[in-house]
């Protein structure tokens, strides 16, 4: 074959290199993802599978042997069960709020600190402490040290007013309050670094551009930051949603669900279905709708939010 | 010359085979002396300062007899997960597990743990010498078989200020605000409920209380009301399983907790687990109950020096109404139960009898932190010389646990009727329930799930 044959002479060598490239690069594909792929898939896939198809049994966890098909009886069940419905709502409210406070803090706080100022480096090492603490010891200093009813700090400061404090940990709502408290103290510095990274990222001649055409600071964050950091918002609110509505260790600690399952939410209701009641399938149903409804709720909130931008660009 | 030789050949074979004769004969008599040499006994116990005490004597046991004994030392429920997955997975890993009076219908329901009965016949081991409290917790079934080794019985003793119960001035103001002396009670004049509202209101003042008791989760808020309901005569089920909570005895329990909730810390109803030291220790508490270890530190200079040598002990007040003239407590602590996995299951109860079965080491055990199975360890000049406030605690503990403990409900499925009344006591301490829905409420739910073991 010579360069003056016609080019469909020449293609089969062509294409035979391509694809032999093809398949190397595929090969290669494989050999980094595949391990990932595989843990992925031990972790994470094969459990979720398992937590559904024994959601489908009358399964007790200390009789392993002898389990009874029930289909979607336990879905069933689940929604007549007013424990598990008082749970769900725990659940919506906590993560709700949570969600919701730590967003606003948390862009609030890395709004303040944009601006360059003496110490700044301190300050953001210093908003981020919460973060880098284990949940269990800070909840239980929290508990003990601070939300005691008699022994605690903040009934103590409250005393000085000659305010007497509420058990905070043993009635409600302040059961609630005080567990929405932690975790936003907890959560805070993880929205204030996603967002302080997401205004570093920023254009500045946009954000001059609007001060120049006279816009007050807070008509700018209305109307340039905030819309320019939408994606950041949505996918920040994901993300906080899948770590809340999952959240067990604050409330373990700080609650076990009480005052009257006043703060029991789904974990701890699938917690204590499965592992201290034994009735493994049922438990496993309501750990199986938890995720649904955390999928759904994720689902809409990324079309929802997203669904204005990607419509305009129509790129993405 | 050949001759020489052969002799010379002759020695060295019957030298050589004499030499394996004792050999084979030293290894059979270690053998014999040490059966189970090689074996490793695994154990799931509570992180606590009872199982911390063992640890000592494991290298002597192992030196003795060969078996290596390793302790995994969890929290309460951290413990409990793993054992169930353990043995939902039949890996044999443990050989020994606490077993919990909570949990233990459930462990020998599913044949997790082996009765010991058949162990104690078989090394001839007199239950006779453990305290009768310590083997009865460990009993269950209709034919009352042991399931676990004696390792801690345990129940609530009263605690209150003696220091304030006999001062002039407080006893004076105690008699013209109720009419009546401020009683001291004892296990031949125990406090009737009636006096015991009355003390508590009436040293409940400024930063003090007049009674505090954990009431937080499922364990404490069921051990908080089940006393009181057992006290005024009531129970949660009858023998065939029927629920019993729909009656007039419960209510009065209920009512009577409620009363006594007025006197208590607010946040008392969130404590766990030893979550009212703090506050018995400082001094700003009048009555309290604990379990015996409790009751001990609290006169312990070490431990709580603020209140040290000023903690009367006693049994828990009982209600006239009840026809019986005596309170309740929960029998509480557990047993060491050998599982029906284990491999080594011989060692395992070897190990249990070497150390609990044996009067000196048990009773070094105790000295060092562990806890009393065998009488005659409660018996031991020891133990008073080396706490000398025990003198008055060890009567009240003999008496409460001869009198007035009681073993908890224990079926299968406890946990649940225990969340029930624990969020039924919940629901009354704030409020929400009256004694009378809450007695209605708890009888219609406990019923529900009493029925699947009916």
């Amino acid at each position: 074959m010579t360069s003056n044959d016609p080019p469909h002479a020449r293609a089969p060598g062509r294409r035979a290199r391509s694809v032999r490239r093809s398949a190397r690069h595929w090969r290669a594909t494989a050999l980094f993802i595949g391990p990932t792929l595989v843990a992925l898939a031990v972790v994470a896939v094969l459990p979720t599978l398992w937590a559904i198809f024994s959601s489908l049994f009358e399964w007790h966890f200390h009789r392993p042997h002898a389990r009874a098909f029930i289909g979607l009886g336990n879905y069933v069940r689940l929604a007549g069960d007013a424990r598990f419905l008082n749970a769900a709502w725990n659940t919506a409210i906590y993560t709700a709020v949570s969600v919701g406070a730590t967003m606003v803090f948390g862009t609030l706080l890395a709004l303040l600190t944009r601006a360059p100022f003496p110490g700044k480096s301190v300050v953001r090492a210093l908003l981020t402490v919460p973060m880098i603490m284990t949940p269990v010891v800070s909840t239980l200093v929290w508990k003990t040290f601070f939300f005691e009813a008699d022994l605690g700090l903040v009934n103590w400061v409250l005393g000085l007013a000659g305010i007497r404090g509420p058990a905070w940990v043993a009635s409600s709502p302040s059961a609630m309050a005080t567990i929405l408290l932690v975790n936003v103290w907890f959560m805070t510095p993880f929205v204030y670094l996603v967002m302080d990274a997401a205004l570093e990222g920023l254009p500045d001649e946009v954000v001059d551009a609007a001060k120049i055409d006279g816009a007050a600071y807070w008509q700018r964050v209305r109307f340039v930051i905030l819309p320019m950091l939408r994606a950041t918002i949505v996918f920040t609110v994901i993300f906080r949603i899948t770590i809340d509505a999952r959240m067990f260790e604050i409330i373990h600690v700080m609650t076990g669900g009480g005052p009257a399952r006043d703060t029991e939410v789904l974990t701890l209701w699938v917690y204590n279905a499965a592992l201290r009641n034994f009735h493994l399938g049922y438990g496993n149903a309501g750990g199986v709708a938890l995720m649904v409804l955390v999928g759904t709720a994720c689902l809409a909130i990324m079309l929802v939010g997203l669904r204005d931008m990607y419509g305009r660009t129509g790129a993405r | 010359m050949g001759s020489q030789r052969f002799a010379l050949r002759r020695a060295w074979i019957v030298a050589a085979l004499a030499t394996l004769a004792m050999l084979f004969g030293t290894l059979s008599t270690l053998a014999q002396e040490r059966p189970h040499a090689g074996a490793v006994v695994t154990i799931g116990d509570l992180a606590r300062g009872i199982s911390d005490a063992y640890l000592p004597f494991l290298s002597e046991f192992e030196a003795e007899t060969g078996i290596r004994v390793e302790v995994e030392q969890l929290s309460f429920g951290a413990l409990f997960d793993k054992m169930m997955l353990e043995f939902a997975a039949g890996t044999g890993y443990y050989d020994i597990v606490y077993l919990s009076p909570g949990f233990m219908a459930t462990l020998i329901d599913a044949g997790y743990v082996i009765t010991l009965d058949e162990y104690f016949d078989a090394h001839g081991l007199d239950t006779e010498r453990f305290l009768a409290a310590a083997i009865d917790i460990n009993r269950y079934g209709p034919d009352d078989a042991v399931w676990a080794y004696p390792y801690l019985a345990d129940t609530s003793v009263f605690l209150y200020r003696l220091d304030l119960f006999q001062d002039p001035d407080e006893r004076a103001a105690f008699r013209e605000r109720y009419g009546y002396e401020l009683p001291l009670p004892t296990i031949d004049a125990p406090m009737t409920t009636d006096q015991f509202l009355d003390v508590a209101e009436f040293f409940t003042r400024g930063d003090m209380y007049g009674f505090a008791y954990p009431q937080g989760g499922t364990a404490y808020g069921n051990l908080h009301i089940l006393p009181w309901v057992w006290t005024f005569g009531g129970e949660y089920y009858d023998a065939d399983f029927n629920a019993t909570l729909d009656d007039p005895r419960v209510v009065e329990a209920f009512r009577f907790a409620q009363r006594l909730q007025a006197f208590q810390p607010a946040g008392s109803l969130g404590w766990d687990y030893g979550d009212h030291i703090p506050m018995l220790c400082d001094g700003r508490l009048a009555m309290t109950a604990g379990w015996f270890h409790i009751g001990l530190d609290a006169n312990n200079p070490d431990v709580c020096p603020a209140v040290a040598g000023a903690i009367g002990y006693a049994p828990p007040p009982y209600a006239p109404s009840s026809g019986l003239d005596h309170g309740f407590t929960v029998l509480g602590g557990g047993g060491l139960a050998v599982t029906a996995d284990s491999a080594n299951p011989d060692a395992a109860f070897a190990f249990l009898t070497w150390l609990f079965a044996d009067e000196e080491r048990a009773l070094a055990w105790y000295l060092s932190g562990g806890a009393a199975t065998l009488s005659a360890v409660y018996d031991a000049p020891e133990v008073t010389e080396a706490w000398p406030w025990a003198r008055d605690f060890f009567p009240v503990a003999n008496h409460l646990l001869a009198t007035t403990t009681k073993q908890r409900p224990t079926v299968p499925n406890s946990n649940e009727i225990f969340e029930v009344m624990a969020e039924t006591w919940h629901n009354v301490a704030l409020g929400r329930l009256t004694p009378e829905e809450a007695a209605r409420s708890a009888h219609t739910r406990v019923d529900a799930l009493l029925r699947a073991i009916r």
